[in-house]
């Protein structure tokens, strides 16, 4: 397992919700002012803040590494799976809830959505960070039917790189989301199961059912890896 | 039988020419050009990768998209029409993942058009994995795949992971585009 990166193309508030699954330290290297900051984390919990080896425990100083973290334009990150027990975490607090009054922090342009991706409301949004609430009210009943970054800065007269912030914020807040086209995602296999034949059991061509082009090519495909995989 | 089209998408560098020409039984047409910006590599696709693939009679034509920005009115060109999309990352490359995102979103929003996404380079020892990369796309792991762009065995898992989520009816119509009729191709 590998998670890396540079925070130039990575924005913090965005690497701490990939690892809001996992448990373990996040390194960064120079990304507070030169110096080097370790997160341990326990899912969404910050079990303990290090600057520079030593640790972090009053409120103040916390908000101001963590301030300057989501600002900060460049710093590279690793994060390593560990079992934290032996670490003498200090802290429990919700990292998301730390990290939440810095929503407005500045997204480079070339890591804001397309002005035409369309968005809708998420399905429980949460409640909105006040510096986005008046922004949330006045856009919410125009994402009912998907909405782009376009279409609300032209509604709201803004420019369409303003609209294209606004959602990249409502995005990082977790109160939008982009619309799919596509279908619900099916459980993968169950669906075409009781049609799954494995190589060597596959009916002859000429006796098989009359199969779609889709089934057709999945049949052909699973053949190929099955062969594949006895090579 | 009318041939199905498949598009292969992603940032440059992904491997989408190389996934191209490994699920491709004929010669790749592919449209590179010299790169006029620092892009990482000599040659890169401006308009798109061309193969085909024919499997118990049912042929697929596989397009690869080009991957710089500015070429971003082919997304929309050869997406009309498709049976999927493989949105290909690769997972050495953090610094392209938000590109990629913006890019399968920008497509997916206007599409509607079953998905699935590639991370590839799983070979390399520090490469992201794809449940990772599920995480930062917002998306079920089922949806995320590894793989080695050179591998074929890969490459038909990844289309099996794609095929498994389209209807399986005898006749699998191509998407329409979302709030548009334009149909280039």
């Amino acid at each position: 397992m590998a998670i890396f990166g540079d925070l130039v193309h990575l924005p913090f508030i965005d690497l701490t919700r990939v690892l809001a699954h996992q448990t373990g330290i996040l390194f960064l290297r120079t990304a507070f002012a030169g110096r080097s900051v370790e997160l341990h984390l326990d899912c969404t919990e910050l079990r303990g803040l290090y600057l520079d080896g030593f640790p972090i425990n009053e409120s103040s100083r916390m908000q101001d590494v963590l301030h300057g973290l989501t600002t900060s334009a460049t710093g590279t990150f690793e994060f390593q799976p560990t079992e934290l027990t032996s670490l003498t975490p200090h802290l429990k607090l919700t990292l998301s809830e730390l990290l939440d009054p810095y929503g407005e922090t500045a997204v480079p342009e070339a890591q804001l959505p397309h002005a035409d991706t369309r968005f809708r409301s998420a399905e429980l949004p949460p409640t909105a960070p006040a510096h986005l609430t008046a922004s949330w009210q006045q856009i919410r009943p125009r994402l009912e039917a998907g909405a782009s970054p376009a279409d609300v800065a032209h509604q709201l007269q803004l420019s369409e790189l303003q609209g294209r912030e606004l959602f990249s914020r409502l995005r990082t807040a977790g109160l939008i989301v982009p619309v799919r086209g596509n279908m619900p995602a099916k459980p993968t296999g169950r669906t075409v199961e009781p049609d799954v034949q494995l190589a060597g059991s596959i009916p002859d061509r000429a006796t098989a059912p009359e199969a779609g082009p889709v089934r057709r090519l999945l049949n052909a495909l699973r053949r190929f890896t099955a062969v594949a995989g006895r090579a | 039988m009318s041939p199905l089209k498949l598009v292969v998408s992603g940032p440059v560098g992904a491997g989408k020419t190389t996934f191209v020409q490994t699920l491709s039984e004929t010669a790749v047409v592919a449209t590179e050009a010299e790169a006029t910006e620092d892009i990482g590599k000599a040659l890169t696709t401006v308009a798109f990768d061309f193969g085909t693939l024919n499997l118990d009679g049912q042929e697929l034509h596989i397009y690869g998209t080009p991957g710089q920005d500015r070429f971003n009115f082919m997304w929309d060109v050869l997406c009309d029409g498709a049976l999927g999309l493989v949105m290909l990352v690769a997972g050495d490359r953090p610094q392209d993942f938000m590109h990629a995102r913006n890019i399968l979103e920008y497509i997916t929003s206007r599409f509607p058009i079953p998905f699935v996404v590639g991370v590839t380079r799983q070979d390399l020892d520090r490469v992201w994995k794809p449940a990772d990369i599920a995480a930062f796309f917002g998306l079920p792991l089922s949806q995320v795949v590894g793989l080695n762009a050179i591998n074929p065995a890969d490459g038909a898992n990844l289309l099996i992971r794609l095929l498994e989520r389209l209807p399986l009816s005898p006749h699998n119509g191509a998407p329409p585009r979302v709030g548009s009729t334009s149909s280039p191709l």
